[in-house]
């Protein structure tokens, strides 16, 4: 998106297309000098007139016929030199090639005179500078877009590129300096840009920490079954604290930790603790991206073991002509775990494994359109769990919609899908009837940047459950409110 | 209209063979698709091949299409083509260069000679002009002509003045004054005068 009004940028300036075809000339199977002289002489004829695309048309079709003829070679050399200084051909196609995202193009256009120049004009270093931030080629990237920072008219936009570099290196005070410079002299659209992601930078540091409080209300604890009457309601209060390590910023090595703790004020047995970590590494080429992540978390209800998961997972993104594809797989082996009940309910101190443990494996595949305040995603999700018993083993899937939506200090993330589930084998008892349910899931949440590292957040979403079997159809509505802090220390 | 042009040029070229004629049969496949400036470049160089007057029309022609009049009218020169189609492009190329009397005379002389789709477009030309000179010719008019016609032969490019003079003698004979009839003669004569000096040079 920063892209495309830094095009717009250079486009406005750019001046009009000519026909001048200055690409390699193939030589004639069979040379003929004579025929080459007349095309010589016509190319002056129309030189001298005024028409250079004409006379460019004979003197190539001159080399052709004689590719010897150093005239000719001269004479349409001439054209292609006269054209650059005013014309800029190349950095109008490559301005195009940018804006539309071809950038391996971009780069092939203005290497060759980025680097025949001593010192390429600003125009030429700028757009060479983002191809190759948006190619990964980032140490090349800086070089040009320093170049370009040296001059007024593309001042602007080479800062907030030095910065975006700046940020996927990881280092947030220079991005968020570089940022600062744009947001002293630029237009208010540029302004408004580096404000966003000056505020990004702030976040973005190689060693992050956070921590949230929240406080909400589940009208559904325990998925209550809509015939038996309304549904367990509670009011829930709770905390969260995480931390990010990336030594070297957004791409390469990774590890998060985080614990969580979410009480309700009335059903202690849904008391939940959660701790987990993941260790991985996020490889980058320019928009496309493979990441490799494996996670462990545990989770305790009502302060008793509940479940102990391992996970391997892969996703990655890859730039289509329509789109950004992305893809992802995992495999997740889950402990579900009981404590045993001694006399008079103390436990003995010893836990059980669930029959319903055993491995998830989770694969989707989506498509996403990235625009100027965010980007919307189309999913399709499918999970396969096994276990112990077949009746408590399932496949479910289903579609889904992500969209992000990012202003200057505020953010809205829209998430809905729908989930087909079919365990594998009848539950045993009355009926024997294989289970099948349909879920409707929908949040939406909105944070707001408040003064500082602190931000605040709202989220509210509900589920609609629906089953062959009507103990397990629901209803379930939730919101919460949040204080968040998040601060940079590395 | 191009595919007319091919057609004739494919009749007469298909059985002669040589160097200017092929390249008057590549200019033909040139106009024909549309690439005019090759298919100027191609016509230019099958008359310095030595391909004769039907080769300088053809570029004629595509500097119509290349919307260059002045260049056109220069090129077709002031007599009428035997062929209907040229002489069409010729008349385009007039109007073009706001030779309007020059179009008109050339529509009408060959009116007849036109097939149905090129006399509907003649027809609406026609129309165009005769509404364009319907009312009182304004001075200012003439004087850009003469102005234009003095500035072509001062630049040597006499046929060009010649016919400027002669719109501006033919815009002026439609007053009631007479406007700067005289200089238009005079310009005439001497675009005619630096032609003939032109041609006994070479």
């Amino acid at each position: 998106m920063i892209a495309a009004w830094a095009w717009a940028l250079l486009w406005a300036a750019a001046p009009g297309a000519k026909g001048i075809d200055c690409s390699k000339v193939e030589p004639a199977p069979v040379a003929d000098k004579a025929a080459a002289r007349a095309y010589l002489e016509v190319g002056d004829g129309e030189r001298r007139q005024g028409n250079p695309e004409t006379a460019a048309v004979a003197f190539r079709e001159a080399i052709r016929l004689d590719p010897s003829s150093a005239p000719a070679r001269a004479r349409l050399l001439d054209l292609c030199r006269a054209e650059e200084p005013e014309g800029d051909e190349v950095v109008s196609r490559a301005a195009r090639a940018v804006e539309e995202g071809r950038y391996e193009e971009a780069v092939a256009l203005l290497g060759p005179r980025y680097r025949a120049k001593g010192q390429a004009d600003p125009s030429t270093a700028l757009l060479y500078g983002i191809s190759l931030y948006e190619r990964g080629e980032d140490a090349a990237a800086q070089e040009a877009l320093e170049r370009a920072q040296q001059s007024e008219e593309t001042r602007d936009p080479a800062s907030v590129f030095l910065g975006l570099l700046a940020l996927r290196s990881g280092d947030s005070e220079r991005a968020e300096a570089q940022f600062a410079r744009v947001d002293r002299g630029a237009s208010s659209e540029l302004s408004a840009t580096a404000r966003e992601l000056s505020a990004l930078a702030r976040r973005n540091a190689r060693l992050a920490v956070s921590m949230q409080a929240e406080g909400g209300y589940d009208s559904n604890v325990d998925q209550f079954p809509d015939q038996a009457g309304s549904g367990t309601g509670d009011f829930l209060y709770g905390g969260m604290a995480s931390a990010l390590f990336r030594p070297l910023g957004e791409r390469g090595p990774y590890a998060v930790a985080g614990a969580r703790l979410r009480n309700l004020q009335q059903f202690g047995e849904y008391d939940l603790g959660w701790v987990g970590g993941a260790a991985g590494y996020r490889l980058e080429l320019g928009q496309n991206q493979l990441r490799v992540e494996y996670a462990y978390d545990q989770i305790w209800l009502d302060f008793q073991p509940f479940l102990g998961a391992h996970q391997i997972q892969l996703d990655g993104r890859l730039e289509v002509p329509f789109g950004r594809l992305g893809g992802l797989v995992s495999a997740r082996a889950e402990t579900y775990s009981r404590l045993e009940q001694g006399v008079n309910g103390i436990g003995n101190g010893e836990v059980k494994t669930e029959q319903y443990s055993g491995p998830t494996f989770d694969a989707e595949v989506s498509v996403g359109w990235a625009g100027s305040p965010g980007e919307l995603r189309l999913l399709y999700r499918g999970e396969l769990h096994r276990s112990q018993k077949e009746e408590l083993s399932w496949l479910d899937h289903g579609p889904g919609l992500r969209a992000v939506a990012a202003f200057s200090s505020r953010r809205v993330l829209v998430d809905a899908r729908v989930t087909a589930r079919t365990h594998l084998a009848a539950e045993p008892g009355p009926g024997n009837v294989v289970r099948q349910d349909t879920y409707l899931d929908g949040a939406i949440s909105f944070e707001q940047d408040l003064v500082g590292p602190l931000s605040f957040s709202l989220t509210a979403g509900g589920r609609k459950a629906f089953s062959n079997v009507p103990n397990f159809v629901y209803t379930r509505l939730y919101g919460s409110a949040g204080l968040i802090f998040t601060a940079g220390l590395w | 209209m191009p595919r007319l042009l091919t057609l004739i040029l494919a009749s007469t070229l298909l059985a002669a063979s040589g160097p200017a004629e092929e390249h008057l049969l590549q200019g033909a496949r040139a106009f024909r698709t549309g690439r005019y400036a090759e298919a100027l470049v191609e016509f230019k160089v099958a008359e310095k091949l030595g391909a004769g007057p039907d080769a300088r029309a053809y570029a004629a022609a595509s500097l119509v299409k290349l919307n260059r009049p002045e260049e056109a009218v220069e090129l077709f020169g002031p007599k009428a083509s035997a062929d209907p189609v040229l002489e069409f492009y010729r008349a385009l190329a007039c109007y073009q260069a706001r030779l309007f009397t020059c179009a008109d005379r050339a529509l009408e002389a060959a009116m007849g000679r036109f097939g149905p789709r090129v006399v509907e477009e003649a027809r609406t030309i026609r129309a165009q002009i005769h509404q364009t000179l319907a009312g009182e010719i304004q001075p200012q008019v003439i004087d850009w002509y003469l102005s234009r016609g003095g500035d072509a032969v001062q630049g040597g490019r006499t046929g060009l003045g010649r016919l400027y003079a002669e719109e501006a003698r033919a815009l002026g004979g439609r007053r009631k004054d007479c406007y700067r009839c005289a200089e238009a003669d005079a310009l005439l004569a001497k675009a005619k005068a630096a032609a003939a000096a032109s041609e006994a040079r070479r």
